[in-house]
């Protein structure tokens, strides 16, 4: 029998069991668009890792902390303080480092309160090293800064992202601590002065600015958080060469007793990218699961389209077909059935990524933890041609082998027996 | 007078559930081009086993059946299936394809032996306008008659050009009238066209169309009578 042969007269079986072969379609669908949303979206969030993050943290760029970035590993109880600054400043290869000092506090600005991540950082410093992203879009920031000077990302004046601002320069806006001295809980209130507003910056930066910043000059901060303990101290070294990186690492952890972290970006670029990974790695399994049942279930269909065909493989014997013909005619049923399936299976994927991302869920991921501050995230799907080649020959493949042992069997049927057949 | 078709001292025996079954006791028949022959018996008498034996789909217990000059027993699945692309068979039930149409029905055992398609198409059509069949090539099994479907299951043994046509019990599921049309056309297939043909009936009517009746009772060839 031709090939061409081969597959019309298997389109016209799938077509004469059309509830049937659809179900054993859908079934490959559900798995092969699982796969390609899932990788898809993945993808992009690595694809997120590498550029937008790269973005706003040169790789000149260092961060030093007294949190870890393992999950397991104990923190140190050893702080840093505003001053250490001078101690990394001192060290070779260091240009130079400023300390944030961050609290959460409620902020009113126009009618609306937000709790927000308030940091006190030299804004001198600070636009040198993130000369890009720490630039004003209205205003200016500020080269001698009073104690009332306050610069705000750009979503924290337009958080809706429809030009529908709350303020503007000049405008007041109020800052209020919440702490406790003993047993009582004291709420410290002070109003500053909007002398600056960033541009929209986008993607996440560690340790850099962000669309939800909120900044004060260091000094204010320390007045008004009445400490001078600080979580993070970025470093900007004079050069971006690896050895120089490492070296000059390896030095701040020594000159604070290695009680302290340095990461690098290399470092957080590596982690984040482990866990997405191990996460990937999870998520694949089950869908290769959810296929893997789908392929049973192409089994069970076939099986019981054999018993049902027993009579029609004993006419094609009769009529002097080879029992690896006859075998290639049911596995090029499984074949359609993975492909068609496949095929619909990438087109429902690639909607559903698409849509995830239009409707975007997955934006607004925004958090602002303590120290490690990420900025706004948003995921596109990342399509590549070898993710729907792969998922394409994957969903055939596990049709096919699935279709084998019921094709085995039908190729095996004597002709008068199956003739027999009721 | 050349040989088509020889048995030798054919053996068939089978189990039925726990019982064996001797379904051939030792047939001799031997079958030459140009023949019409009616295997005549009752049901039970074997002549369903004998024409699975003759068409090759089957494999005797004892003796040896020749087709053309091919001993059937000693050839592997492969030569076995070459050997039923040259030998037409048409069953009682007429075992058409019921998705395919009448004419893709006639075209299958083309399409199996590989032939373009224009020239199955070409095949198929002449042979349903010799069984009378024109206009209904389109149409598919349910939509056809018990008689036109034996019709279509002719046309579709012709098709590839048999030395032999098979026929187990080709009136058994129709009226008398239209199997006495489908007998002519059956005739006319061995007086005007050379076929051979081997039929297998328990109708006494039906074999009169033969020119040799050969009556088999319990497995073994009792007596032959020529029309």
């Amino acid at each position: 029998m031709l090939i061409r042969d081969a597959f019309s007269y298997a389109i016209s079986a799938i077509k004469r069991r059309k509830v049937r072969k659809g179900l054993a379609i859908l079934g490959v669908t559900i798995g092969i668009a699982a796969i390609i949303s899932i990788v898809s979206l993945s993808s992009g969030f690595q694809n997120l890792v590498s550029t937008q993050f790269e973005q706003g943290f040169s790789s000149d760029t260092l961060i030093v902390t007294t949190e870890s970035i393992s999950f397991v590993d104990t923190e140190s109880d050893l702080q840093l303080y505003v001053n250490d600054t001078d101690i990394i400043n001192g060290i070779e290869n260091v240009n130079q480092s400023a300390a944030l000092l961050q609290r959460t506090c409620a902020i009113h600005i126009g009618d609306q309160e937000y709790i927000l991540g308030v940091v006190g950082v030299d804004f001198e410093t600070y636009s040198m090293i993130f000369s890009n992203t720490f630039l004003a879009d209205s205003g200016s920031i500020p080269d001698a800064p009073d104690n009332k000077s306050v610069i705000i990302g750009a979503r924290v004046n337009d958080p809706w992202k429809n030009g529908s601002v709350l303020t503007s320069i000049g405008d007041e806006i109020n800052i209020t601590y919440t702490t406790r001295s003993g047993f009582e809980i004291e709420n410290r209130t002070y109003t500053g002065r909007i002398d600056a507003i960033l541009g929209e910056i986008g993607g996440t930066n560690i340790g850099g600015p962000i669309d939800i910043g909120l900044y004060i000059p260091i000094d204010t901060a320390e007045d008004f958080f009445e400490t001078d303990e600080v979580g993070t101290i970025i470093v900007q070294l004079t050069s971006s060469d690896e050895e120089v990186i490492e070296d000059t690492s390896n030095e701040i952890e020594e000159s604070f007793g290695n009680q302290i972290q340095v990461i690098t970006p290399k470092s957080v670029l590596e982690a984040i990218s482990s866990i997405i990974t191990t996460i990937e790695l999870f998520v694949s399994a089950i869908t290769a699961i959810s296929l893997i049942v789908a392929g049973v279930g192409i089994m069970n269909i076939m099986l019981t389209s054999l018993m049902e065909r027993t009579r029609e493989i004993g006419i094609l014997k009769a009529l002097g077909m080879h029992n690896r013909t006859v075998l290639g005619v049911f596995l090029n049923e499984a074949l359609l059935i993975g492909l068609i399936g496949s095929v619909l299976g990438i087109v429902t994927g690639s909607t559903l990524a698409l849509s995830i991302d239009q409707l975007g869920l997955l934006e607004n991921f925004t958090t602002g933890t303590y120290n490690t501050v990420l900025g706004e995230i948003s995921i596109r799907p990342v399509f590549e041609i070898s993710l729907f080649l792969n998922s394409l020959i994957f969903g055939v493949m596990i049709s096919v082998i699935f279709g084998l042992y019921p094709a085995w069997r039908a190729a095996r049927m004597e002709p008068v027996d199956a003739l027999r057949h009721e | 007078m050349v040989t088509v078709l020889q048995t030798e001292n054919l053996e068939k025996n089978y189990m039925l559930g726990n019982i064996p079954v001797h379904a051939l006791r030792g047939v001799n028949l031997e079958v030459a081009e140009g023949d019409f022959v009616a295997i005549l018996g009752p049901s039970g008498s074997g002549k369903s086993t004998l024409l699975n034996l003759l068409g090759a789909l089957d494999t005797p217990s004892a003796g040896s059946v020749r087709i053309g000059n091919s001993d059937v027993s000693v050839l592997n699945d492969s030569e076995l299936a070459l050997l039923r692309r040259r030998i037409g068979i048409v069953f009682q039930f007429f075992n058409l394809v019921s998705r395919l149409t009448a004419r893709e029905n006639v075209e299958l055992p083309l399409s199996i032996a590989n032939f373009p398609r224009s020239k199955r198409r070409e095949i198929a059509e002449d042979l349903l306008e010799m069984v009378g069949l024109k206009d209904r090539m389109t149409h598919k099994p349910s939509e056809l008659s018990g008689g036109e479907r034996q019709r279509v299951a002719i046309a579709r043994a012709l098709a590839s050009k048999p030395q032999f046509l098979l026929m187990d019990e080709p009136t058994g599921n129709i009226d008398s009238k239209t199997a006495k049309e489908l007998m002519t056309l059956v005739k006319d297939l061995n007086t005007k066209h050379g076929m051979t043909i081997v039929m297998v009936t328990h109708d006494r009517t039906m074999a009169k169309y033969a020119t040799r009746v050969l009556e088999l009772l319990d497995g073994q060839i009792k007596k032959e009578a020529c029309n």
